[in-house]
């Protein structure tokens, strides 16, 4: 009795087996294109950027385009919508401001900030914290002199004085 | 019966397996230029070795508690695998760059430029199926 269930298992599974074996040989037989591909270009002019390279390889698929293509649409759909709704300027939103306001600070303060910034720098540390503190003294100073702070952290980067710990990104 | 369930479960997760590991699959190592990079997110962080890397910073803050217009600044880094790396940053980028960056997603392949001192002057990106 066994017997006979394993044979008759056996032979159901070798049929569905078989139909994917089929079903694999079909789909490798034609060009797979990308199932999505939403490209978006901005730029303020000057170079003429590459468009993404496409090595792509076909492999087995059973997910046809239009279901992943309503799947990414969902998923950037909804990280679309929360992403603006965080930039938005929202109060109520988790994460704490990293800079201060663009009405620059009275002199005095704005002193004392672009010296903390460059302390930073100086300092040669350049984890999460320094980050955060950097942007956030960077945000009461006028425009003029955040560049000129910016710049002098780039060239710390560039000249290996100042480098991120753990493989960090160079700037955040 | 043990055998039974085992070849069954066997079949099952050959099944399974083909639809995990399903469509086109592009490659897009992270790649340094001078004044350039691009990348895709999930290969730099698939690939073998801990240098790779690529990135975007956004932040956004007001200039009072309350205030409901945001100033924002933007930066991307990129670090390839024999450790070149580029990064650019700009303060108050245009509104289309800041709907780029918050739409990055795992999916994402970008490219970013910008001059010798670091100021970005363009940023592309593309939500791939392909480059997950």
């Amino acid at each position: 009795m066994s017997k006979s269930i394993l044979i008759t298992v056996s032979l159901a599974c070798g049929v569905v087996f078989g139909a994917g074996i089929d079903r694999y040989v079909m789909l490798d037989s034609r060009t797979v294109a990308p199932a999505i591909a939403n490209v978006t270009e901005v730029r303020t002019g000057g170079i003429t950027p590459p468009v993404q390279p496409q090595q792509t390889k076909a492999t087995t698929a059973t997910l046809d385009s239009s279901q992943m293509r309503a799947m990414l649409r969902e998923e950037l759909g909804t990280a679309l919508t929360a992403a603006l709704a965080g930039v938005s300027g929202n109060a109520s939103t988790s994460k704490p401001a990293i800079a201060a306001p663009t009405t620059a600070a009275p002199p005095k303060q704005q002193q004392e900030a672009l010296l903390a910034a460059s302390e930073i720098i100086s300092s040669g540390q350049w984890g999460e914290q320094e980050r955060n503190s950097f942007h956030q003294k960077l945000g009461t100073l006028d425009p003029e002199m955040r560049e000129q702070a910016m710049q002098r952290l780039v060239q710390a980067i560039d000249s290996g004085t100042l480098k991120s710990p753990n493989g960090g990104p160079p700037l955040l | 019966m043990n055998k039974l369930f085992t070849v069954a479960a066997l079949t099952a997760g050959l099944l399974i397996q083909s639809t995990v590991f399903a469509g086109a699959n592009s490659n897009n190592t992270v790649s340094v230029g001078t004044a350039n990079a691009s990348g895709a997110f999930h290969d730099a962080r698939n690939n073998s070795g801990s240098t790779e890397r690529i990135s975007c910073y956004l932040g956004a803050y007001v200039s009072t508690i309350g205030n409901t217009v945001t100033n924002n600044y933007i930066s991307c880094s990129a670090t390839a695998a024999n450790g070149a790396s580029y990064y650019c940053y700009v303060y108050s980028p245009p509104e289309t760059w800041v709907q780029l960056v918050a739409a990055l997603n795992e999916s994402s392949w970008i490219y970013f430029y910008g001059d010798s001192a670091h100021h970005c002057q363009g940023l592309n990106s593309s939500q791939d199926s392909s480059n997950l």
